[in-house]
């Protein structure tokens, strides 16, 4: 039992950063209907932008804010210059550009800050050492992620629910052609929604760097439990991304220990089966819309 | 089991038996019946949303029916899977056309033959003498349709990019080129002006005789429907509320309610 | 009255760029461009590129003009110019032994592993091309493909050769199988879905150890011999490989223009519509999953033939996206874009790492994204176009009357790119 609750603890923290991930790709998904390829390898990219501005001397505090400043900024620019052109044409021709844009952020990657893994600190002011409470420990920095992903849900949630931009916003998302009408920039909110997914990548990212190295390649595993969490979750659904990305990360960690054919080394073939499972059996996920075709 | 109709002495080609056919709450279709006498032109009106397309959809198999029967001769319909409809002998046109956007005109013809034709993958892929002689025998077929339907200048062309119009009688020349037994045209007349609508009417009685086919007609264009169909059946809000001759159709109260909106 | 397609300069406006870019390779040697910091280096690979494809082009128009001759003299013509081409490219790579060492960075051994790339992508070009079935999965088949031959040779002392007829069928079988899942996956979702099979091979193969040999793999150097030919292994297994890629390409050319690729396009436009002419969806969705399956399966154990070792870290994801990367700059929905597909993914990265260990991938995805941008439909497609411009007499503007309302459309539609023009048909109701 004991196990089971550490399991359970450490797949939770895991999860949070799949879901924040997930939560990426359905921002970009729900408002444009693409699956951004390139998501992971963004935020892996953000990650050594973080890492270059604290290997410079700056303190964390101040580096993950300005490197999500800048992923913000690039997410819009990204939209702006290689997405537009290609939003209205055919799928294949999308998924291509995104699986360029994955390319070129890891080549770039591996180019300017070769293969060598790089330390990652934790955050300062979080304790590296466990609480003990009866049989099991509780690593602090685990509750910081699980904090950071509340206080993002919460701040996404006044953002598109409370104000008048997350209104634009959803309106683009859901209308794009009315919103044009009632005078909605709708161009600009699709850019907008593409420089808060870069941003919560990139904390993806940052967060889940100091517990695996961060080398070029991380985020391509990460990515590929987000993309079944989005699944689960339902692509077109932020809360449930989230919630798919901490049962993901849950079905991995008890999966890996109590499967014993899966062990560590196929976890990601636990995906997988929840990616092909979720499709055949749900295919618009757990909080997802059906959508009825009309001939 | 096929069956006779009885207002009609001809044959039924096709008959519906209580269709209903729902989406989620809404009834699309409530309890449909109606027979297609053979060798005939059936009108199928009704104000929007009376549910012509979703019949003309249910008969195609691209939905599914929740209760009801139709029979083509001695198959039930329902028990088939869409692609299985055409080899029947029923081809279709879309209301809001459903082209090959990429292939030339007389490829789209080409695969309204599909149901037709029968080369298997492994014959193809090996071009076996058969399959040749297979798609010279359909590319004739295919020649006879342009030639008849006038779309020669524009058989090379690829489909996206021409005139409506024109597309409206790629549409037709694809569903024709089968040499189906009974054709469901959808809207035909959607979009065309006043001299292209009676040069419809013309050619659908001409295509009738020359191809010897049963046609079920589903108009918005009223003066088109009574001028060429031989009966008429009209839905409203899912349910049949008249059928008849057009004249008969024409006088029936209950269709000048659906169309003025009086209340009743 | 016969369509002439007018060469769309709007839509090309790239050309010039690139023929400019072109210039900039001449100079590059004497003006010291790689001297550039950070992107000199790419200067050189990149003007070579877009060289290379202008004089091509400019070749395929000078060559459309000189052969107009016999060009005008019908349809007959056109066909048995088409042959001749086919004739040629043919006896290039059959004339290969004899001037492979003139060419810079090639060899046999490289030149036969492009030929298996472009097995792999016309496998692709039917699925992704002309089936519309985005797959980023094709490396798993390539490894299956691959692990037939190395486990038939550990457990069994399988004579290689069987594993070329063995790994087709079972890649084949396995394709069309896993066409079924997919059956309920669209456009992205597909690609997601294919995907994570290409992510499960490495895996999967280091699970098996017993059979793959695991991270080791399975090394067959030197024992893979042919009883007929004794020296010069390489050129055998060059000439096997391009036989086979021969009857890959006559195969798919066959479907392509037959009922198979005519419905498979009716599908990548029309689901409902194909349906609704009688075509099986479904099955032929999992047959085009099954054939592409088999063609990257038989690829795959050629592959593995040639390398003569076979282990996990070979069929990385990224082996799976090469392929499609491949597929696309080729042309994807064309069969002839294999060939340049398969030369790209072998010579392009080889040429380029020697810049640096991750400039092949990045100069790729610059490559990508460009031609996205400039030639949706690839090289192949590019060149095509050229071709018809040059036959329609280099005429820049819309033929002049007769016909003109249809044409201007269509060089409207063809910019951008639109499923179906539906014109709202509710105002005449």
């Amino acid at each position: 039992m004991t196990e089971f609750i550490q399991l359970v603890l450490a797949g939770t923290a895991n999860g949070c950063i799949y879901g924040l991930l997930a939560l990426a790709l359905v921002l970009i998904y729900r408002s444009t209907h693409i699956i951004n390829f390139g998501q992971g390898e963004m935020a892996m990219f953000s990650t050594y932008i973080c890492w270059s501005f604290l290997n410079a001397g700056m303190g964390y505090w101040v580096a993950v804010p300005l490197t999500l400043i800048l992923a913000f900024a690039a997410g819009i620019a990204v939209q702006r210059v290689l997405i537009r052109p290609v939003q209205n044409a055919p799928e294949l021709t999308i998924v291509i550009v995104t699986l360029g844009l994955y390319l070129f952020f890891n080549s770039l990657a591996l180019w300017i800050y070769s293969g060598v893994p790089k330390p990652f600190p934790l955050p300062t002011g979080i304790r590296q050492a466990s609480w003990q409470v009866g049989d099991i420990f509780i690593i602090p920095y685990h509750l910081f992620i699980f904090a950071v992903l509340i206080t993002l849900m919460a701040v996404l949630y006044v953002l598109f629910q409370r104000t008048k931009l997350g209104l634009g916003l959803r309106a683009a998302a859901a209308q794009p052609a009315s919103s044009r009408l009632v005078g909605i920039n709708v161009n600009w909110m699709l850019a907008l929604g593409w420089g808060i997914a870069a941003a919560a990548g990139a904390l993806a990212g940052m967060l889940s760097a100091p517990v695996v190295q961060l080398e070029p390649n991380f985020m391509a595993t990460i990515l590929i439990f987000s993309f079944a969490s989005a699944t689960l979750g339902g692509f077109d659904s932020p809360p449930g991304a989230v919630v798919g990305g901490i049962a993901i990360g849950n079905i991995v960690a008890l999966g890996g220990r109590y499967i014993e054919f899966i062990g560590t080394q196929l976890d990601i073939v636990l995906a997988l089966v929840v990616i092909v499972a979720v499709l055949l059996i749900r295919p618009a996920g757990l909080f997802g819309r059906q959508v009825v075709q009309r001939v | 089991m096929g069956r006779l109709t009885s207002s009609n002495s001809s044959q039924a080609i096709l008959s519906a038996r209580d269709i209903t056919l729902r989406f989620g709450g809404l009834v699309a279709l409530d309890s449909v019946s109606f027979d297609v006498p053979a060798g005939k032109i059936l009108g199928l009106i009704g104000p929007n949303g009376a549910g012509k397309t979703t019949m003309f959809n249910a008969i195609t198999r691209l939905y599914r029916p929740q209760a009801g029967e139709i029979w083509f001769g001695q198959t039930n319909l329902l028990r088939l899977a869409p692609h299985e409809v055409p080899r029947l002998g029923i081809s279709r046109t879309f209301q809001n056309l459903a082209l090959f956007a990429s292939m030339t005109v007389r490829d789209n013809i080409r695969v309204g033959l599909h149901a037709r034709t029968k080369a298997d993958v492994f014959s193809q892929a090996l071009r076996l003498p058969w399959v040749g002689r297979e798609e010279r025998r359909a590319e004739q077929t295919v020649d006879e349709v342009i030639d008849y339907l006038g779309l020669r200048a524009v058989e090379r062309h690829p489909a996206a990019g021409l005139p409506f119009g024109t597309l409206k009688r790629v549409e037709l020349a694809r569903a024709l080129v089968a040499r189906p037994k009974l054709l469901l045209l959808d809207e035909p007349a959607g979009g065309l002006n006043h001299e292209e609508v009676s040069a419809l009417g013309a050619l659908i009685r001409d295509i009738r005789e020359r191809f010897d086919v049963t046609i079920l007609l589903v108009e918005h264009h009223m003066g088109l429907v009574m001028s060429i169909s031989d009966r008429v059946v009209v839905l409203d809000f899912g349910k049949k509320i008249a059928e008849g001759t057009p004249d008969e159709v024409r006088r029936n109260p209950e269709v000048i309610r659906a169309y003025l909106g009086v209340e009743a | 009255m016969e369509f002439v397609r007018s060469f769309d300069y709007r839509r090309n406006w790239f050309f010039p760029l690139f023929v400019v870019a072109g210039l900039v390779w001449l100079l590059a040697e004497p003006a010291k461009l790689d001297a550039i910091p950070a992107v000199g280096d790419l200067i050189g690979p990149f003007a070579g590129m877009a060289a290379l494809l202008s004089l091509v082009a400019i070749g395929t128009v000078i060559a459309a003009y000189l052969l107009r001759p016999v060009l005008d003299r019908g349809p007959q013509a056109e066909r048995a110019l088409r042959w001749v081409g086919y004739g040629l490219i043919i006896a290039f790579f059959a004339c290969m032994p004899l001037y492979v060492e003139a060419i810079p960075h090639a060899s046999m051994l490289k030149m036969t592993v492009a030929i298996q790339f472009m097995i792999v992508i016309v496998g692709l070009n039917l699925l992704t091309g002309f089936g519309g079935q985005i797959s980023l999965g094709q490396g798993a088949f390539f490894a299956i493909g691959g692990y037939t031959l190395a486990i038939g040779f550990r457990e069994w002392d399988m004579p290689w050769g069987w594993s070329l007829l063995i790994a087709p069928l079972i890649a084949g079988v396995l394709g069309f199988l896993i066409g079924i899942p997919a059956l309920r996956f669209k456009g992205p979702y597909l690609a997601l879905a294919t995907l994570s099979l290409a992510v499960t091979v490495t895996p999967l193969a280091k699970k098996f150890e017993e059979f793959t040999g695991g991270v080791q793999g399975v090394a067959m150097f030197g024992k893979l011999s042919v009883p007929f030919w004794q020296d010069n292994l390489d050129r055998f297994f060059y000439y096997m490989t391009a036989l086979l890629a021969l009857l890959v390409f006559v195969l798919a050319a066959n479907l392509r223009r037959g009922r198979f690729g005519r419905a498979l396009i009716a599908i990548r436009d029309n689901e409902t519509a194909a349906s609704a002419m009688g075509v099986n969806v479904a099955l032929y969705k999992m047959t085009a999953f099954g054939i592409a399956g088999a063609f990257a399966g038989l690829a795959g154990a050629l592959n593995g033939v040639v390398i003569q070792f076979v282990s996990p870290d070979q069929y990385s994801p990224l082996l799976s996206i090469r392929f499609l990367v491949g597929a696309v700059i080729g042309g994807v929905a064309t069969i002839n874009g294999a060939i340049i597909g398969g030369l790209f993914q072998q010579f392009v990265p080889d040429v380029t790492v020697s810049i640096n260990k991750s400039a092949p991938d990045a100069i790729q995805a610059i490559i990508l994204i460009v031609v996205m941008y400039t030639m949706r439909h690839g090289v192949a497609g590019f060149l095509q176009e050229t071709w018809r411009y040059a036959r329609s007499g280099l005429r820049l503007r819309k033929p002049g009357a007769g016909g003109t309302a249809v044409v201007e459309t269509v060089v409207v539609v063809e910019r951008e790119e639109v499923v179906i023009v539906r014109q709202d048909g509710g105002g005449a109701a």
